[in-house]
């Protein structure tokens, strides 16, 4: 089992150097600099190009990619060549954000998907299973910003219940924080909802339809323990893994969540900061997202061993 | 549409004071005058407009469609939820900032040595008086006593020299403005007393003092030595100290900037109550359009600083919220790259010019919020502006067409350059363009790509202009010189060459004025730009918002109040 792990821990740390020279180079292929567009129309030759020695880009890439590393290893982000600010304290104050929008979007997918999976399965066919399905299809056609807003016309212009701009820090209360990323978390939160309901469904009515659980019937198990003991448990692993791998769905959509609803978020950091070519602000804020993701699967792979053992074992002898 | 008050206005409060002081005269003295003015009336109306006694009419007919008068008895504090359309405001430090919107946040936190009035004319700000003499090439200016930064410092002539010497030394993007300056040990800047500081220029330079306003001025907007010696530059630029109206509390950079009242300020109302009204503005970035016009209807904030012209409409028709709305101090027209053939000729260029119906593209790329430009000067510079353009460049297609067949370059295949945000215009012009049988595509690029591919020339044409003159100098000089650091066309004119510079040594406004209407014909009929839109101005507030002065371009907000 730790060798697993230890595998699997040095599998993402190879993933994330591949993530972080892959960003280095990729971002200074594409055209443009973040000079000019600072500096604005206005600025003079002679100013572009001392701003560009003053930001080392008129070096050779090579050092400058060394440096980066230097910098990664030692923890050393930089500043953010448009406003100055230390990279470390703008990702610092993004990220609390995106991960709340994140993390109660999830919250409240899977509090929809699992229950409306699970009447899915078990009422086939019927007015509630439709329900459900054809929720779901609504769920995954719809893109977040989309969904938002809907919610900021329907909740903040006509009803005026919730706010639409902005973001209030938990240290403000725990209500204000949560209204404040309620619409945005149910924005991202439906169409994630959307996709694990539809696998929670045809997962558990494969499982239900495996030969054990006509055992378990046969022996005479209750309905509420066969369900939620025997099928539930076998159906959840493809479930797990989806839940995991629609995260990517939530982090993106809170990109343009974060634009519909002016959160200075992950997402809307890492556009501003790729728009004007902001490299060392787009640099980590993407190591950080794509390290959730790494980490997450991570989790996602060690959960499993959890739930279920034989993958362990396959693990060990892949 | 552009207000009407503004054109009556001007005439009349350019007009006014130019009565004696020929040295300091017209274009210099309108303004000069008009701030000692308000400064005998007993240091009253300084900030609005100036008025009151003196013989200065200013703020008599300010009081257009986009000023709201209240009694003074309801104005009222309270804090002002602004949303600004950008995505963050990255540095507020004046010789810094190359976004307009930047420095209309930072003309609320700072002062100038002068300030501009609605009219465009200039007024005192942390000068109280100016004089200017050797032909205009020297200005000494008489400083306000008594005003103290945020920090608590005291403002002196120290500090004008202190901001001047940065400017310029730092290399920033506003030091080109102080090009014709001497150097600053050199008798550039010279500390007379405390109060008293003169600038000495190598030649008389006529827009001088637009150039030492607050916000679009910026190159001498007062900043604090001890401040940024003590936060360091970056941290300057994030939550600056300056002696205006409202002081930084707190900035978030993309997330909120907290304004709070300055309780020291110097500003008063024509009343004589201290300004500004309000106890503080939270400013939030909101960069996508449809937010921020649903952020104005959910009332989550009451002042947008702009509205996104395809949702104009929407903000005129919706309850409780008005329309800001201002002749614009900008020109755009279609830049066509001289080193690439075809528009090395110049009957081409007429050509292209002719087939554009500016009104038509206007109503499709503006949505009909912008007047149509027969050439670069703009109508808020009224003094300078001209209703009986030459019509050289007006709209006849078929005259346009015949001009581009008898060059050899009907049908011509050419791409506009653009950007995601000003796709919508590209599209117009084509649409204008292939109407008249030519073959035009539309290259998008991202921001950062647009301007390093137009700066080394490489595009065929691109729809360009000045987002802020408020002084025709700004763009014409950098734009139309034979060395203009934006003469991305490659327009090489002598004689446009020449007008310019002619135009910076004339101080007195009657004469500048007929050399910037000579250039301006020149222009028109070399077609360096094929001349298509002036957009304009448009903010919007909730009707909660009172005594909003709109002076083109810019957003000051020392006057403004909230009623229930």
């Amino acid at each position: 089992m730790w060798r697993y792990i230890v595998k699997r821990v040095g599998h993402a740390l190879f993933v994330m150097w591949l993530v972080a020279t892959t960003v280095f180079f990729g971002l200074r292929a594409i055209p443009g600099g973040p000079v000019r567009t600072m500096l604005g129309q206005e600025a003079t030759p002679e100013a572009v190009a001392s701003l560009r020695a003053e930001l080392g880009l008129d070096r050779p890439l090579s050092v400058q990619y060394l440096d980066f590393m230097t910098d990664l290893f030692t923890l050393e982000f930089g500043r953010s060549i448009t406003s100055g600010e230390q990279v470390g304290a703008i990702v610092a104050e993004a990220a609390p954000k995106t991960f709340a929008i994140a993390a109660v979007g999830v919250a409240l997918g899977l509090a929809i998907a699992i229950p409306a999976g699970v009447i899915g399965a078990t009422r086939r066919n019927e007015p509630a299973d439709y329900a459900a399905t054809i929720g779901a299809f609504l769920g995954i056609s719809m893109p977040a910003f989309f969904v938002g807003i809907l919610l900021a016309i329907v909740f903040g212009v006509y009803l005026d219940w919730l706010p639409i701009v902005g973001y209030t820090p938990l240290s403000e209360g725990v209500r204000p924080w949560f209204e404040s990323v309620l619409l945005p978390a149910i924005a991202v939160g439906l169409p994630y909802a959307a996709g694990v309901t539809r696998m929670m469904r045809s997962s558990l009515i494969e499982t239900l339809n495996e030969g054990y659980m006509r055992t378990a019937l046969a022996k005479g198990v209750g309905s509420q323990v066969r369900l939620y003991k025997h099928a539930m448990q076998n159906a959840l692993i493809p479930v797990v893994t989806v839940a995991g791998i629609q995260l990517a769905l939530v982090l993106g959509g809170s990109v343009t969540v974060e634009l519909v609803f002016s959160i200075q978020g992950l997402g809307r950091v890492l556009v501003n900061s790729i728009l004007e070519r902001n490299y060392p602000v787009t640099q980590i804020a993407i190591l950080l997202i794509s390290g959730v993701f790494v980490f997450m699967n991570l989790l996602v792979d060690i959960a499993y061993t959890a739930i279920d053992p034989r993958i362990r074992v396959g693990g060990e002898s892949a | 549409m552009p207000t009407d008050s503004n054109t009556e206005l001007t005439e009349e409060a350019l007009s006014g004071p130019v009565i004696d002081r020929r040295t300091t005269t017209a274009l210099l003295g309108a303004a000069g005058l008009s701030g000692l003015a308000g400064c005998l009336g007993g240091g009253s109306g300084d900030t609005t407009d100036t008025g009151g006694s003196g013989g200065s009419s200013d703020s008599d007919g300010s009081s257009g469609d986009t000023e709201t008068d209240v009694p003074a008895e309801d104005r009222m504090g309270g804090t002002l939820e602004a949303g600004w359309f950008t995505g963050s405001i990255d540095t507020l430090d004046p010789p810094y900032i190359s976004v307009g919107q930047f420095f209309q946040v930072a003309a609320n936190v700072f002062n100038g040595l002068v300030t501009l009035n609605q009219d465009l004319t200039v007024r005192g700000d942390l000068a109280r008086d100016w004089e200017v003499t050797n032909e205009g090439a020297t200005i000494t200016f008489q400083l306000r006593e008594g005003v103290t930064f945020h920090n608590g410092d005291d403002f002196t002539a120290e500090d004008v020299r202190y901001t001047i010497n940065r400017t310029i030394e730092n290399e920033t993007p506003a030091a080109p403005k102080l090009s014709t300056l001497k150097p600053v040990d050199e008798d550039g800047v010279v500390i007379e007393d405390d109060y008293t500081v003169t600038l000495n220029f190598e030649r008389p330079m006529a827009p001088a003092l637009i150039y030492l306003t607050r916000g679009p001025g910026r190159a001498a907007t007062i900043v604090s030595q001890g401040a940024i010696e003590e936060m360091g530059r970056e941290q300057y630029a994030i939550e600056p100290v300056g002696t205006g109206p409202f002081k930084v509390a707190s900035h978030e950079v993309g997330s909120e900037l907290v304004l709070e009242r300055n309780e020291d300020y110097f500003g008063t109302d024509e009343d004589g109550n201290q300004l500004p009204y309000l106890d503080g503005i939270n400013i939030r970035p909101i960069p996508e359009p449809s937010s921020i016009v649903n952020a104005l209807q959910s009332g989550d904030i009451h002042f947008a600083n702009l509205i996104p012209l395809q949702n104009a409409s929407q903000v005129e028709s919706a309850d409780e919220v008005d329309m800001l709305q201002a002749p614009g101090v900008n020109w755009y027209g279609l830049a066509m790259n001289q080193d690439r053939e075809p528009f090395g000729d110049k009957q081409v260029r007429m050509g292209i010019a002719k087939c554009i119906d500016n009104e038509a593209f206007i109503e499709t790329a503006y949505f009909g919020n912008a007047i149509s430009a027969e050439g670069p000067i703009n109508k808020a510079t009224n003094w300078v502006w001209r209703d009986d353009k030459p019509g050289d460049q007006s709209f006849d297609r078929e005259q346009g067409m015949q001009m581009l067949e008898d060059a050899g370059a009907d049908g011509a295949s050419f791409s506009i350059l653009t950007t995601q945000s000003s796709l919508r215009q590209a599209q117009a012009m084509r649409q204008q363009l292939n109407s008249s049988g030519l073959n035009v595509e539309i290259e998008q690029v991202t921001s950062s790509t647009y301007w390093t591919r137009y700066e080394e020339g490489n595009y065929d044409t691109t729809i360009s202009g000045s987002v802020g003159d408020p002084d025709p100098d700004q763009s014409l000089w950098n734009f139309y010189r034979k060395d203009g650091p934006w003469n991305w066309v490659n327009f090489q004119n002598d004689e446009a060459h020449e007008l310019l510079a002619q135009q910076r040594r004339q101080l007195d406004r009657d004469e500048r004025m007929a050399t910037l209407q000579e250039l301006e014909d020149l222009l028109i009929s070399e077609v360096p730009h094929a001349y298509l839109s002036h957009q304009d101005d448009i903010g919007a507030a909730r009707t909660e918002v009172n005594g909003f002065t709109h002076i083109p371009f810019m957003r000051p907000l020392e006057t403004v109040s909230l009623s229930e």
